[in-house]
């Protein structure tokens, strides 16, 4: 007895802290290092880390509905505020208040500005990501005989070659180059991605698209400096060519970044998690390259913009005090500068990310370690980084307004109509958000009540058209029978329909996901169908879709079957083929399927433009003119009137599925019925027609059915590849609900939309079921 | 010209014995059934070489090295094939390919077995069966499969979280037992309605009950179409990305396609990379479907059915 209270008083009880991150592959060696050296350091915490590799903020807001929230997190500044609104998060001020070893003041003072929401801090930075950074290759400067960047350079919207290296747009200009057909080889600058160079413009000019961030009213977009910068920055791209736009990457098979590794691109900006691989990657003759911050508008400060990440604590966490620790820890000295040294961020705290040997190269390094020279400008730029922090109910709104940098980079319309209609729509958007901040509670009980209705609703509509009959005993025999044949499903049917009812519920509420919904009756609904335009337009093209893709898929996939059916040698290897590319990886074929449909060098433009013996046909002169552009070679994916059959086509190439069925269905037609035929006299067609067909209608009925509900619901081609557009014509409607269910936080909208969703697969159905005693032929009747 | 070689034709066949004739005339038929084999062979091959077309770039990119990957056309050979993405992955414990193939073995095989027991049951109520509200309860069947995943998921998180199924395997095994989905069923279903009754009804007349009939006469004749669903449910299962990536927090328990995901990092893709994962992923899959290949193949046999 004596023992077992000494070993109980001195072994210290072990807590195990749950640690969400979003690191992949490259960086969450180092971060279970950190954990480790963490745990050396505590004995008697362990720290789980639990990657999620996506959908991170869907999973967190999972995890908090259901109450096992981790107890700590990496968050990101645009991650933490619904949350944090909820509660589900522990403000870190009482901690930092009782604890001298943590000051903010080390802290750059915008990350934490960050991550500031009601007066409360709610997470503790780790690092900042400033994109206001240019790297350069020198050696394109000194063959254009240009001076380097000036660290102090500016710029305006006009080149200005009086001032040399320290005019950016003159820079950008000069280093620019076309061949000799008047393409563009060289490019003078590039964002890592085009919603940066918008971002950083607007920062860099001081121009917003809405009128205050911290209680927003108005857009104005259209505001005459506003479009004047749109309109520079569409001629940087499009007229001038000074930066390559989404069809010019695509047309070389390239990236921005791939770009400045080839030499074909003197200036990238980026942010400093490039420097890593930069140094890796940069090889000679481009092995010659520098940092530089990015210029400044003319007569205006230094702004630009930037990101970082920090690590909360869950409110549900058991141990709030060991959770400090981690957080400590981790968004401190010791997590920053493991992260620093392995070139993965910037630390947060402005000493160390000022120290040699962290950040910056150490005093003795040597050859690649020692580049970039002008990593210190990393400091200034973490300093000037602007916070675009809006309130909740209008962040959608801002994404959305942020968003037409997509249509002003790539010159598909002039900047003015752009903008106009962003105002429209925008100003639109507000407004529902505003009234929407107006909201009652939900009624639970009454809620819980109605399910309870519909539930009895339903089993009345099952049973009481044989209400009151007597039944035969064998009747009752059989029915006892059916129901025990049917019992696994009976059971599972809870699982599967309480989900169902619960979203039934949510659509006539509005939910972030976190907090409790708000009861709005109907107005998702009218909302759906006569404020919010969208959900029309994703009718239409979802409707589209499905009219061209389901007769195509279906009569492709019955030919293929039909053609795998005979007895050519090798059918299972064929199989195997044709089955086989439906299977791969949604998201790599995807990619590769972005390649495949380049306009200047995809394999499918290749086969119609280039060669025989297609090229000499007119049919790329059709397609051209069917486009809309004659001469030049289809933009597939970028094109609204080619996009959509695209998306047919790569539905079709993954119609290995459907053979699959058609083939099973085919081989359940026995052989005698075949011989009958022949013996009958009956050639290959009559035979088709005659037995295969009216046999085969079954299994055509069931493709047909799930042809249906699976073309309606396409989502996640038009997510990666296109995202929605170009001009929204890959909107289907699954992608809009996503958009509006995990985007803007509008899971009762987005409920609503399935709903309505439902009553048109259900009806359809329904017509399918009826029609189908036409010309569905059971040989083994349904009696 | 040619009306005198014809009718020289006409007048040679019915000189010749009838043997000849037929042996000529089976001849020619064989010759149109050898080139319509030739024709279809032709026209698969082509169809097949434009299928493989991403899978083919895919397997390329996988044998580049990272210098290669990011300077070469996709669809050019690598001028030095190497195995080193391969190995890479095999070796990177973050990544962890064995214990996650396991994983992901286990998470696909169980809920197969599952499927294909219990879809088939259900299946065989629906189409063979007669009882008290059958064809309203189909379309709740049916109305199951309409509903868009995306608003159940978190509903259907927090069930599972009130269960304690959270980051263990029985979301995924479980329900496979009861029903294994509505998408099986109805096809299932379909199938077993194309299968005459005349075997049922010889088998009643012998007194066999319901059971019997499932296991013992329709069950057996459903080869191809349990394959179908075998094959769909395990890849499926193996490709399943949301739930693994929802349900499972311990990364000890993840499946391979969420490992997938985690190659492409957070800054920036390794391409050379990905696409080996994406090879090593799809490998278990080819197997798996070429050894079903022959319950495919399987007909249905009527024996002392009507002529």
């Amino acid at each position: 007895m004596m023992l077992g209270v000494g070993l109980a008083a001195t072994a210290p009880a072990e807590i195990t802290l749950r640690y969400a991150v979003t690191d992949g592959a490259d960086s969450l060696g180092v971060i279970k290092q950190i954990c480790s050296d963490f745990e050396k350091a505590h004995p008697g915490i362990r720290i789980k880390v639990e990657p999620v590799v996506d959908n991170f903020a869907q999973k967190l807001m999972a995890m908090v509905a259901a109450n096992i929230p981790p107890d700590v997190s990496r968050m990101g500044p645009r991650d933490y505020q619904p949350l944090a609104a909820r509660g589900a998060l522990l403000p870190l001020d009482p901690f930092i208040a009782k604890d001298p070893s943590v000051r903010l003041a080390d802290y750059y003072p915008n990350m934490v500005q960050f991550f500031r929401y009601d007066g409360k801090l709610w997470a503790l930075p780790r690092e900042v990501a400033p994109t206001g950074i240019i790297y350069y290759n020198k050696r394109l400067f000194r063959e254009a005989g240009l001076p380097y960047p000036d660290p102090n350079w500016t710029w305006t919207y006009a080149p200005r070659p009086n001032l040399g290296g320290r005019d950016f747009v003159y820079l950008a200009e000069q280093l620019s180059k076309r061949d000799a057909r008047g393409r563009p080889e060289q490019y003078g600058f590039s964002t890592a991605w085009p919603q940066l160079f918008f971002d950083t413009l607007m920062a860099s000019r001081g121009l917003k698209l809405w009128d205050d961030n911290e209680k927003p009213t108005r857009l104005n977009a259209t505001d005459p400096q506003v479009v004047e910068l749109m309109n520079f920055a569409s001629d940087f791209v499009n007229k001038n060519r000074w930066m390559p736009s989404q069809i010019d990457l695509m047309g070389s098979n390239t990236s921005q970044r791939e770009l400045f590794l080839q030499g074909k691109l003197a200036m990238f900006g980026s942010g400093p998690w490039e420097i890593r691989r930069l140094r890796q990657e940069m090889v000679a003759p481009n092995d010659d390259w520098d940092m530089v911050p990015f210029p400044a508008y003319v007569g205006q400060p230094r702004r630009t913009m930037g990101e970082g990440s920090g690590t909360s604590i869950f409110a549900g966490t058991r141990h709030p005090e060991a959770a400090w620790k981690f957080v400590k820890w981790m968004s401190g000295p010791p997590g920053m500068t493991a992260m620093a040294q392995a070139g993965l961020n910037q630390p947060a705290i402005r000493k160390l990310a000022n120290t040699p040997g962290i950040w910056y190269p150490a005093i003795d390094a040597q050859g690649a370690d020692a580049k970039p020279v002008g990593i210190r400008i990393t400091d200034a730029a973490a300093a000037s980084m602007a916070i675009n922090q809006v309130p909740e109910y209008f962040r959608p709104i801002a994404d959305r307004a942020q968003g037409v940098a997509f249509d002003i980079l790539s010159g598909v319309r002039p900047p003015e109509q752009t903008m106009r209609r962003l105002q429209a729509d925008g100003t639109r958007d507000l407004e529902n958000a505003l009234r929407r901040l107006e909201t009652q509670p939900f009624p639970f009980v009454p809620a819980t009540l109605f399910a309870v209705a519909v539930c009895i609703a339903l089993l009345v509509w099952v049973y009481r058209p044989e209400w009151g009959r007597k039944l035969t005993l064998n009747e009752r025999k059989e029915n006892r029978s059916a129901y025990l044949f049917l019992l696994p499903w009976l059971i599972g049917l809870a699982y599967t329909l309480g989900p169902m009812l619960w979203s039934f519920l949510l659509s006539f509420a509005q939910s972030d996901n976190i907090r409790p919904p708000s009861w709005v009756g109907l107005q998702n609904y009218s909302d759906a169908f006569w404020v919010d335009d969208s959900v029309l337009i994703s009718i239409r093209q979802t409707t589209i879709y499905a009219v061209l893709s389901i007769p195509l898929g279906l009569i492709s996939a019955l030919l293929l079957a039909l053609l795998l059916n005979t007895k050519v040698k090798g059918v299972p290897l064929f199989r195997a083929l044709y089955y086989i590319p439906s299977l791969a990886s949604g998201v790599a074929m995807s990619l590769i399927w972005m390649r495949v449909f380049n306009p200047e060098s995809g394999i499918l433009n290749h086969f119609i433009y280039h060669t025989w013996p297609l090229n000499v046909t007119p049919l790329g002169d059709w397609l051209s003119a069917w486009a809309g552009k004659p001469g030049e070679p289809v933009n597939w994916l970028s094109n609204t009137t080619t996009v959509i059959p695209a998306f047919v086509l790569m539905g079709m190439w993954g119609a290995g599925g459907g053979t699959i069925i058609f083939l099973a269905g085919l081989q359940g037609i026995s052989q005698s019925y075949y011989e009958a035929a022949t013996l009958d006299g009956a050639g290959p067609w009559k035979r088709f027609r005659n037995v295969t067909f009216p046999l085969l209608t079954p299994t055509v009925f069931f493709s047909l059915i799930t042809g249906v509900i699976g073309a309606l619901q396409v989502f996640t081609q038009a997510v990666v590849m296109t995202d929605g557009g170009p001009d929204r014509a890959t909107l289907f409607y699954m992608v809009n609900l996503y958009r509006q269910a995990f985007g803007s936080l509008n899971m009762g909208y987005a409920s609503a939309m399935a709903w309505i969703l439902f009553v048109i697969i259900l009806i359809i159905t329904v017509i399918q079921l009826r029609g189908s005693r036409r010309w569905v032929h059971y040989e083994g009747e349904l009696k | 010209m040619g009306a005198l070689r014809r009718r020289a034709e006409v007048v040679a066949s019915i000189a010749q014995p009838e043997a000849q004739v037929f042996a000529q005339a089976a001849k020619r038929g064989r010759l149109v059934e050898q080139t319509q084999v030739f024709l279809v062979t032709v026209v698969l091959i082509l169809g097949a070489i434009l299928f493989m077309v991403p899978m083919y770039v895919m397997l390329v990119m996988s044998l580049k090295t990272k210098a290669e990957a990011n300077t070469t056309s996709p669809y050019a050979w690598p001028r030095q094939p190497t195995l080193e993405n391969f190995e890479m992955l095999f070796r990177d414990e973050n990544f962890a390919f064995w214990q996650k193939f396991l994983n992901t073995l286990v998470l696909s095989v169980l809920p197969t077995i599952g499927v294909v027991l219990t879809a088939a049951m259900v299946a065989f109520a629906f189409a063979r069966l007669q009882f008290v509200g059958r064809d309203r309860l189909f379309i709740i069947l049916l109305s199951t499969m309409m509903l868009p995943g995306v608003v159940t998921m978190i509903p259907g998180y927090v069930l599972n979280a009130k269960l304690g199924w959270i980051d263990t395997y029985y979301p995924f095994i479980v329900p496979a037992f009861f029903g294994g989905g509505a998408f099986n069923i109805f096809l299932l279903r379909q199938f077993i309605l194309g299968i005459p009754r005349e075997m049922d009804e010889a088998a009643k007349l012998d007194g066999a009950t319901n059971a019997t009939i499932f296991w013992r006469v329709v069950m057996p004749n459903m080869g191809p179409a349990l394959a179908t669903i075998a094959v769909f449910s395990f890849v499926g299962s193996f490709r399943d990305f949301m739930g693994p990536l929802m349900i499972l927090n311990d990364p000890d328990k993840q499946t391979l396609e969420v490992a997938l995901k985690s190659l492409q990092g957070t800054r920036g893709t390794e391409w050379q990379l990905l696409m080996a994962g994406s090879v090593l992923v799809l490998i278990p899959i080819v197997i798996i479907f070429l050894a079903c290949q022959r319950y495919f193949i399987q007909g249905i046999t009527l024996t002392g059915s009507k002529s």
